[in-house]
């Protein structure tokens, strides 16, 4: 069965009221609404032969670049999604499986990592808007449908979907958290939030809807389960107005039991660091810092860490080991992933593709 | 584009609205207008016995151009580029004769050969123009190609590739790895690219309407002014060979559609009119990929209605010439969108009304010409039910006013020298800009241009040079372009090589597109520029038996800075930026006919490496959706009475994403028309058929929009026989 502590950092969707040219705007919806790194089993695996790697999406070239996290020589390889459309910005893995959603393209790309290469298209319903994935088991994930307010269990292996499950409005990350499955829901009606954040929760095994959590902030993108068991819900807020926000949540309870402002314009997603702190990436000011403990910014928005002399982000998250790896947000040319260093200095970068949106790890055996 | 160069119409969908904005709302050029063709009328006589000669075989080399005379020996050209030109006659048994002349702007120029039966001694051929051939396509070949839309037409010429987004939909013209917005298109020498987007959507000519395309690759600014950075097409609209000309035409698609023309003649003055209409359902079932469910789902929302009328005029004023034409074109359609989010509710309009007034006289060696012009385009389009984004409802209305004033002197010894002056005003407004856009924008050029020739030289060289010098009023400053060039002959070649510069200022949709969420104009853009594209080629003409055999290659250099693209920043606002861009590339042509009619076969093939330059080198991806390479092969039979030809279009690799990957695979599409000649009583009636995809292949250009794979055409032309 597949572990739930996946590493999982997610970028919300950006809500602005001005004029809006149509089907365009769920482009920029898609990847700024990145449910990214919705993840499979990060299994650390006791044999050497295992290694770890990271998967990061390039969303403007539709490629998946995969490195290797301990070993710097190695090689870097992209691979081809073999499609000439989508806005990927997301990408769950499970061993050495990656399954990417499209985007505005209603479908989603099982790729092999291991032979880098991908291994078929599986189609979602029309007008999808796929965005967020995550798998169950070695057969089964769940994708997002934000744009029909639903998630499609998906058979993986035999690329056929089963019925939909209602969720609550735009759907677009998962994660999951005490023998449940987690939907979160940016609550984005015409790209606006509409009200605040919930959460949809499922049981693992028979996927029916167990209830939903309303939280207390707006437009959530991205989730993951802390040290304490809780899952921490980063919500982008409302695009220009600096209302991100941190939700806490006790899903067995079935309730929020925290929630901190002051994350900021438009954070995106978020990850632990090896020290216990809370990293959360934005383009609009870098990677600011969060310590749960004390709830307080080491490094607030204002103040953000800038990798490599940039501060802006298009995504961050972190190894098994806790290293925080970072995305450089260029989407007119080639991207690099920032390994940093204990003092946020940058100890490593690693080319990726056109547009790096989405960073997700996992184990491959072998050389 | 701008728009279309970079991840834009070209597939990402993060750019459909400002595609569909730009692309609704066809109307002004991006520069002053340009050169008008002219016409040159003939005879060939028997030396002797001064009596007609039919059948003779009159060519212009240059201009890649043929006739044959009839039975009083009379021959005529419609729509040359201006220019000192050679234009030989030759008839088995007469020595073959050669004479020069001077093609001027819009003006009627006639010549008169001699031919001698026995062998004569002639001045070596001189070719006027420093620079290649222009590839052409007269009426009767239109007609035959089946063509339906100007983009029809102008995909069978070689070096043209033709972006298509489906039946009725958007048709963009790529030349040399330029993108649409860096073609000028002058459709009766009036630019027809949008000024929001500065590109010409073809499809919104039809065919019939097309007497002529003549289209001329290479920078090519300082000759025909701004916009002109990859080439030009000449569009030269109908005219009338018989008094009453119809046409009906049924199809596929449930497609139908006639016109009607008339001409007449009032004193000195001739007059013509006419009405056509297009239109069709466009809906047809399509594999959908496995990808995205599979499938056969039925396209809809591609339905299109096209009605044009055109009124013509020209006679004598004050010693000189004036002529009238005025357009108005109407178009609504669907916009069924990408085939895994179609809309169904997504329509878009435009009436379009353009006329130009000219007037011109001309001496014994001074040319004086002068013109006025006006087009007005109010378009809209709207989707209450988008399949992903918000509803939108938005509209455009455009005015231009546009002039220019000619001049040239002839030299004896076939020396040209001429300048001109141009002026174009536009006002923009609608939903779809800003609302600080301004509102008039004027763009002032003047020009010079001039061609001397050195006879006592071997191989007899001809040099050209021209200038052009541009101001935008929105922009400011001055912009400069070049045309330097030679030709000459060689042991039986024609070579040519031309060095020059090209520009094209921001359209008004990069700087004043209405700002969205993460859609955002670029004020600060600058013109794009080919500062130096150098171009060498040869021509040669053989004689085999009666067949007769043109070889044509050239080679080009001439990248392109500051090229505007859409691409996202790293907050992901979508907005036009300036890029680099290094293009070069090569393209040959051959030629196989017989002099006496029957069969001719063609082939050309383009090759174009258009990649994005990053500090000394380049990152080794071609500019999303240009094909690297593109061609064609076609077959032909001409009788009598009867016609018959096949062409083949190949178009190669495209990559949908600015990097070297997820690339789309070649394709091939071949067309056949036939038709046959019925003459009954006193009218003759053409009945063709044509067949578009006769493979069924349905390989889209761009990915998303689906082709119906094979369909047929069937038309029918009545005009008096006389």
């Amino acid at each position: 069965m597949y572990e739930s502590d996946a590493i999982e950092p997610g970028t919300p969707r950006r809500p602005r009221s001005r004029s809006i040219r149509g089907v365009g705007l769920s482009f920029l919806i898609a990847l700024l609404a990145s449910g990214c790194g919705d993840s499979g089993p990060l299994d650390p695996g006791d044999l050497p032969d295992r290694r770890e790697v990271g998967v990061v999406v390039n969303s403007v070239e539709l490629t998946l670049t995969i490195f290797e996290t301990e070993d710097p020589e190695a090689e870097v390889r992209t691979v081809e999604l073999g499609v000439a459309d989508g806005t990927p910005t997301s990408a769950a893995v499970h061993g050495r499986y990656a399954l990417v959603p499209m985007g505005v393209v209603p479908s989603a790309i099982l790729v092999d990592l291991e032979e880098a290469a991908p291994i078929r298209s599986v189609p979602l319903p029309e007008g999808s808007g796929a965005t967020g994935a995550i798998f169950l088991n070695d057969s089964i994930a769940l994708v997002a449908n934000p744009d029909r307010g639903s998630v499609t269990p998906v058979n993986v292996l035999r690329g056929s979907l089963g019925g939909e499950i209602i969720t609550g409005a735009y759907p677009n990350a998962f994660a999951r958290a005490g023998g449940r499955v987690v939907v979160v829901n940016a609550e984005l009606v015409d790209f606006v939030p509409a009200r605040t954040s919930t959460l949809t929760i499922l049981d693992e095994e028979s996927l029916d809807v167990l209830g939903e959590i309303e939280l207390s902030g707006e437009n959530a993108g991205a989730a993951l389960v802390g040290a304490d068991d809780r899952l921490y819900v980063l919500n982008a807020g409302r695009f220009g107005e600096a209302s991100g926000s941190l939700s806490i949540v006790d899903v067995e309870a079935m309730s929020e039991v925290g929630h901190h402002e002051g994350f900021g314009d438009f954070p995106g997603s978020l990850a632990w660091s090896a020290g216990g702190e809370v990293y959360v990436s934005s383009w609009n000011f870098g990677v600011a810092t969060w310590d749960p403990s004390s709830g307080t910014f080491p490094h607030p928005p204002e103040e953000a860490i800038a990798p490599a002399g940039t501060p802006s982000s298009s995504g961050v998250a972190a190894d098994s080991e806790g290293r925080i790896h970072s995305l450089e947000p260029i989407c007119d040319g080639p991207g690099r992933v920032f390994v940093l260093g204990p003092d946020h200095a940058v100890d490593r970068d690693v080319p990726t593709g056109i547009c790096p949106t989405g960073l997700v790890f996992t184990w491959l055996e072998g050389d | 584009m701008r728009i279309f160069s970079y991840l834009s119409g070209l597939s990402r969908p993060a750019m459909v609205p400002v595609l569909l904005v730009a692309g609704l709302l066809a109307v002004l050029p991006p520069a002053a207008a340009g050169q008008f063709p002219g016409e040159l009328r003939g005879r060939v006589v028997d030396v002797a016995s001064g009596e007609g000669l039919v059948g003779v075989e009159v060519t212009i080399p240059a201009r890649a151009r043929a006739a044959v005379t009839t039975a009083d020996g009379t021959f005529h050209f419609r729509g040359l580029e201006p220019g000192t030109v050679d234009v030989r006659a030759s008839r088995l048994g007469y020595e073959p004769q050669t004479m020069e002349l001077v093609v001027r702007n819009g003006t009627v120029s006639r010549i008169e050969f001699r031919l001698t039966p026995r062998p004569l001694t002639l001045p070596g051929v001189q070719v006027a123009t420093a620079r290649g051939s222009g590839a052409v396509l007269e009426r009767e070949a239109i007609l035959a190609s089946g063509a339906r839309t100007l983009g029809d037409v102008v995909a069978t010429l070689p070096g043209a590739a033709v972006v298509r987004r489906g039946v009725g939909g958007r048709e963009e013209l790529l030349v040399r790895g330029a993108s649409a917005d860096q073609i000028l298109v002058l459709i009766d020498g009036v630019p027809a690219n949008d000024p929001l987007t500065g590109v010409a959507d073809l499809s919104l000519l039809q065919a019939g309407a097309v007497e002529r395309v003549e289209l001329l690759a290479g920078a090519l600014g300082a000759r025909f002014g701004a916009g002109a950075m990859g080439g030009v097409l000449l569009v030269q609209t109908r005219s009338p060979t018989h008094p009453l000309e119809g046409e009906l035409a049924v199809g596929d698609l449930g497609e139908r559609g006639g016109s009607l023309v008339v001409r007449r003649s009032v004193g000195p003055a001739s007059f013509q009119a006419g009405f056509r209409q297009r239109e069709a359902d466009g809906a047809f079932a399509f594999d959908r990929e496995d990808a995205l469910g599979g499938g056969r789902p039925v396209r809809r929302n591609a339905d299109f209605e096209q009605i044009g009328l055109h009124l013509g005029g020209r006679g004598p004023l004050l010693e000189g010439e004036w002529s009238v034409r005025v357009r108005h074109d109407q178009t609504e359609r669907g916009i069924p969108g990408k085939s895994y989010a179609p809309s169904h509710t997504a329509r878009q309009g435009e009436h379009g009304l353009t006329g130009i007034a000219s007037w011109r006289v001309e001496g014994a060696r001074t040319q004086l010409a002068g013109d006025v012009r006006h087009r007005r385009v109010s378009g809209w389009f709207r989707d209450p039910s988008p399949p992903l984004g918000l509803p939108f409802d938005d509209h455009s209305e455009l005015r231009e006013f546009g002039g220019a004033l000619r001049a040239e002197l002839i030299r004896s010894g076939g020396g040209v020298l001429g300048g001109s002056i141009e002026s174009t005003t536009r006002h923009l407004s609608g939903t779809v800009v800003e609302t600080g856009t301004p509102a008039r924008r004027t763009e002032i050029a003047g020009a010079l241009h001039g061609e001397v020739s050195t006879p006592g030289w071997p191989g007899q060289p001809r040099w050209s040079g021209a200038v052009r010098v541009h101001r935008d009023g929105v922009l400011g400053g001055l912009l400069f372009a070049h045309d330097l060039g030679f030709q000459l002959e060689l042991s039986g070649f024609r070579l040519h090589a031309a060095h020059r510069s090209a520009f094209s200022p921001p359209s008004a949709g990069d700087l004043y597109f209405r700002e969205g969420v993460g859609v955002r104009p670029n004020p600060d853009l600058r013109a794009e520029r080919i500062r130096g594209e150098v171009e060498v080629g040869a021509h040669r003409e053989l004689a085999v038996g009666p067949a007769r055999i043109q070889l044509s290659g050239e080679a080009f250099r001439g990248n392109v800075d500051d090229m505007i693209v859409w691409s996202p920043d790293f907050r992901f606002v979508w907005s036009p930026r300036n890029v680099d861009v290094r293009r070069n590339g090569w393209e040959v042509r051959a030629r196989l006919w017989n002099q006496a009619g029957g069969p001719t076969a063609e082939a050309h093939f383009t090759s174009t490496r258009v990649e994005y330059r990053n500090g000394g080198g380049t990152s080794g991806a071609q500019v999303v959706y240009r094909p690297r390479s593109s061609g064609g092969v076609s077959l032909g039979w001409e009788g009598e009475r009867s016609r018959l030809s096949v062409q083949g279009r190949y178009i190669g690799v495209r990559y949908p994403v600015p990097a070297r990957v997820n690339a789309l695979p070649p394709f091939w599409s071949v067309g056949l028309s036939a038709g046959v000649r019925l003459d009954i009583a006193d009218w003759t009636l053409r009945p063709a058929l044509s067949i578009d995809r006769l493979l069924d292949d349905r390989s889209p250009f761009i990915h998303g929009y689906p082709e119906p794979g094979r369909t047929l055409a069937l038309s029918l032309r009545i005009h008096p026989a006389r």
